[in-house]
């Protein structure tokens, strides 16, 4: 028997600022550095406090050199530290391109290094407009020594940045910036590490399947209470991780229900939709008795303001995608 | 500086070693004997071999990616070179360059520069003594990444020299037209550190500079950025046919080149006899002879690569 686990109420924000001050305390390599990360506390506040009690030769600020922060923290992992590097905004990637596509990814491959632990933290959506707002984890995936994670919960928030930090290979850790405020069940235990690789499955339901993560999950669960004033149950996935990818669970759930709705904020063409689908279509098209529907961001310059939430999908459009299937 | 007789034969046999290195893979281009690109690096030696001469083994190294007078100057062993440059397994427990801080990894140019500033960065947090040594090209100076890692190791006073060798040309395009300034080396002060520009041919002067560079370095006196002005004396890699600059250019450049010059150097200075010359030379041609032969009978890694 399990004791039971003592959990208490924090943000979104406090859960990532309590994994990062919880590994460092524990291992002495983990190192926090980015744009006003320090004394500031980190443009979103996540890491407030962490300057104080860590001082400056653990947490410390950079130049706006983006690409000269990932590439830091690539060397200094070389030398036996466990970095955790922030981009202020994960649309800043672009500036960033080389070090996270081929040098973060391929680095430990190439080398033939045993480990390369480094945590790059990548805020991500939240309405800013172009090149603030973007959700980039189908470049990340597209990258093959990257693992790629992207919590929706506060809880998942702490667990996943632990094992994050914990993990010998880079990880693109994606936080999204409207969940920063978002207050959940955490535990307070220093030991609870969620795995890669397991997604969760946060509504049961037998008539529909609609796989998310990160903050479209929300939407996914307003769509499926609708729906069941319908009459539709919809079941949905939280993939917690992309990469490593549960397929186990997305195919089980598939089996059950014969329907398939893939819902992501980031751009539908060349994204993270289509990769799920094909999957699907590989390893489970008999279970299918109608089309995959994707909803997902449409293929336009994001502007920010009031414009994003067009250019976003909302829960209505995965009503509409679900009930497009029955 | 009084350099110890037996460093400045070292540096001669290295500088000889590479330069044969080099006509050695050019003869092996030609009959097929490993595949990908081949970047030949005659007459740009001097600086390298001087690097190798004052870094320590486990210093962290990005050699000049043309040629492998960075490797040969490191001290990697002849047989690793070829086992390496003809995409060969070499037996298990061998050496590897690793073992000699080197990580051959990153192709896009200027875009190791920070990579090398964080093992800099990671020496300094963990008060480890291992420098940084980064050589890159003029034509990587005019890369972006590069400005941000010299003036993040010149903010958090890095224990990392930045070395360009400027043999003049990026490909086809000389330096006069990729640059509007005349030293490299001038930009460090734009940083906060100090720049000096060497005879890139002369070994002797590459020494120096490069003793006081990874010595501030070591105890803590932050980066600096060396400019060794050199010359390609081929073309960017094999086959290259060159259009871009006349052969009497080219022509003039051998007159300089570093090797014989050091030789005639050292016979001047008495360090040398003709005989050492000629032993010398037979040592080192057999020692790659050796080393080709050796390689030839190992395994072949899949796939071909860029030399």
């Amino acid at each position: 028997m399990t004791a039971e686990i003592k959990k208490k109420d924090i943000t979104y924000r406090w859960a990532i600022n309590h994994a990062l001050a919880e590994e460092m305390r524990r291992d002495p390599k983990v190192i926090l550095y980015g744009e006003d990360v320090g004394k500031h506390g980190g443009n979103f506040a996540v890491s407030r406090g962490l300057f104080d009690e860590f001082g400056e030769n653990k947490v410390f600020d950079t130049p706006i050199s983006e690409t000269a922060i990932i590439g830091t923290a690539i060397g200094a992992a070389m030398t036996g530290l466990r970095p955790v590097v922030e981009l202020m905004f994960a649309g800043f990637i672009g500036t960033c391109f080389d070090q996270v596509f081929y040098k973060l990814s391929d680095w430990k491959h190439w080398n033939n290094l045993k480990s390369l632990p480094v945590v790059v933290r990548l805020p991500m959506g939240g309405g800013a407009g172009h090149e603030h707002s973007h959700c980039p984890e189908a470049l990340l995936i597209h990258s093959p020594g990257l693992k790629v994670v992207c919590p929706s919960t506060p809880y998942d928030a702490k667990g996943l940045l632990k094992t994050a930090i914990r993990d010998d290979d880079p990880v693109a850790y994606l936080e999204h910036i409207n969940l920063y405020a978002m207050k959940g069940p955490v535990p307070s235990d220093e030991e609870v590490l969620i795995p890669f690789g397991q997604a969760s499955v946060r509504r049961e339901g037998r008539d529909v399947t609609i796989i998310s993560y990160s903050s479209m999950i929300y939407k996914a669960l307003t769509a499926a209470e609708k729906l069941s004033q319908e009459g539709i149950e919809a079941e949905v996935i939280d993939l917690r991780t992309l990469v490593p990818l549960d397929e186990e669970a997305i195919l089980k759930s598939v089996e059950k229900t014969g329907k398939l709705v893939i819902a992501h904020e980031s751009m539908e063409r060349g994204g993270t939709g289509g990769w799920l689908a094909s999957i699907i279509i590989d390893k489970g098209f008999d279970y299918l008795d109608a089309p995959i529907k994707i909803v997902a961001g449409q293929n336009v310059t994001l502007l920010g303001g009031p414009v994003d939430p067009i250019s976003t999908p909302q829960a209505p459009n995965i009503i509409e995608a679900v009930k497009s299937l029955f | 500086m009084d350099i110890h007789k037996e460093k400045l034969i070292e540096m001669y046999r290295k500088l000889l070693l590479a330069r044969k290195i080099d006509d050695k893979l050019y003869q092996l281009n030609s009959t097929g004997a490993f595949t990908g690109w081949l970047h030949l690096g005659a007459g740009q030696e001097a600086m390298s071999v001087a690097l190798g001469a004052v870094m320590r083994k486990d210093d962290w190294y990005k050699p000049d990616f043309r040629g492998n007078h960075g490797q040969v100057g490191k001290g990697i062993p002849t047989r690793l070179i070829f086992a390496t440059m003809m995409n060969k397994q070499v037996p298990e427990g061998s050496e590897t360059y690793q073992d000699y801080g080197i990580n051959t990894g990153g192709t896009t140019l200027g875009e190791t520069e920070p990579i090398l500033t964080g093992t800099a960065l990671g020496s300094k947090l963990q008060g480890l003594d291992r420098v940084t040594v980064n050589v890159f090209g003029d034509g990587t100076a005019n890369k972006g990444p590069v400005h941000e890692a010299m003036n993040m190791a010149a903010i958090w006073k890095l224990p990392i020299v930045y070395v360009c060798i400027n043999n003049q040309y990026a490909i086809s395009m000389p330096f006069n037209k990729s640059c509007a300034c005349t030293d490299i080396a001038d930009r460090a002060d734009g940083y906060g550190m100090p720049g000096v520009v060497v005879d890139g041919n002369d070994v002797i002067a590459c020494y120096e500079v490069a003793s006081d560079a990874i010595k501030r370095a070591r105890e803590g006196g932050g980066p600096s950025l060396i400019e060794a002005k050199t010359y390609r004396l081929r073309g960017h890699w094999e086959g290259d046919q060159e259009v871009y600059r006349s052969e009497e250019e080219v022509k003039e450049a051998w007159k300089k080149e570093p090797v014989g010059r050091y030789r005639e150097n050292l016979l001047k200075m008495g360090i040398f006899t003709n005989n050492d010359i000629e032993k010398m030379d037979a040592e080192t041609t057999a020692e790659i002879e050796d080393a080709v032969a050796w390689a030839s009978n190992l395994p072949t890694l899949a796939g071909g690569g860029m030399h």
